[in-house]
């Protein structure tokens, strides 16, 4: 059974006014999460941006970028698992034969 | 605080408050604030006097609730007993459904193997139980499978942002609680804010 939601979209002030949050606490939240948010950004770590911020796509698309040029670089082409040979490790010594010559 | 009469979107949480169980809680809170929700929980009820008339209260104000069955076990401590708030609260709900909200409070049940509930709770013969699998994914999907927001559905994806966001601002929002714990009134709200600031970010 799905239950279709009719509510609307609880914003955070919302959110805290029923749960019983001063507005003071969810301002120093939200300057936590931000803040957090920066100190990622500045280290270059992908973030996610609140609402209203302009800068987040450019992060991400500069990264994708980034990724995107490492890949079609020719030394970033390595040799796959299925082009490495499937030839026995194990030699043989002198005279001796393999299990499936005997 | 004075609250928002139109604002019918309350989420009662009957979960365990266990260490093993922290991943799950915060998805239930991830999952439940990108639908746009307020997740509620007996966590929130501080003293112990006349709990069970507040919880009551707190099922009451709340238009679904759902009930994670799937830790109904014995504690490993002595003496060893089950841990039987979950199915009393999802009793109290289904017996106080008719009074609850005019008959319009809806209850789902999840678990995280297949038939367990049928056969430790067989008398929800007939009620299919939503299926995580104890995985944080799990609880995405099943919550999707539960609610559907016309207008605005939130993806998997972005309640794994969510999750995620929570995750990295947890050790803040603790050491900022004085606490050690996620079980505890303050940092359950404060989580719940902090879940709904990002899903304004991400769902929005």
């Amino acid at each position: 059974m799905t239950v279709r939601i009719d509510s609307r979209f609880a914003t955070a002030n919302e959110t805290a006014d029923v749960l019983g949050v001063s507005r003071q606490r969810v301002k120093q939240l939200k300057k936590l999460i931000y803040a957090s948010m920066k100190a990622r950004r500045a280290s270059g770590i992908s973030w996610t941006a609140p609402a209203g911020s302009r800068k987040a796509p450019q992060v991400a698309c500069a990264r994708i970028a980034a990724k995107k040029s490492r890949m079609m670089s020719p030394g970033s082409l390595r040799t796959k698992p299925s082009r490495k040979s499937n030839a026995p490790r194990r030699t043989l010594k002198r005279g001796k034969k393999s299990k499936t010559a005997r | 605080m004075a609250r928002n009469r139109k604002l019918r979107g309350e989420v009662f949480l009957n979960i365990p408050y266990d260490d093993k169980f922290e991943n799950l809680f915060l998805a239930y809170i991830a999952g439940i604030s990108a639908f746009g929700l307020v997740p509620r929980a007996t966590l929130e009820i501080r003293s112990s006097s006349r709990r069970l008339e507040k919880i009551l209260r707190m099922i009451g104000a709340c238009r679904y609730s759902i009930h994670d069955l799937s830790r109904v076990e014995l504690d490993r401590r002595a003496p060893r007993t089950p841990r039987f708030n979950m199915p009393f609260e999802l009793g109290l709900v289904v017996a106080s459904r008719r009074r609850t909200r005019g008959g319009k409070h809806k209850w789902f049940v999840c678990e995280a193997r297949h038939l367990r509930l049928l056969k430790s709770l067989s008398d929800l013969n007939g009620t299919d139980p939503y299926i995580h699998d104890g995985k944080i994914v799990g609880v995405f999907r099943e919550l999707c499978n539960i609610f559907r927001k016309p207008d605005r559905q939130p993806t998997v994806q972005q309640m794994s942002q969510i999750y995620r966001e929570m995750r990295r601002n947890l050790p803040a929002i603790l050491r900022n609680s004085a606490s050690d714990s996620l079980y505890k009134a303050r940092v359950f709200k404060d989580l719940s804010v902090a879940a709904k600031i990002f899903a304004e970010g991400i769902v929005l």
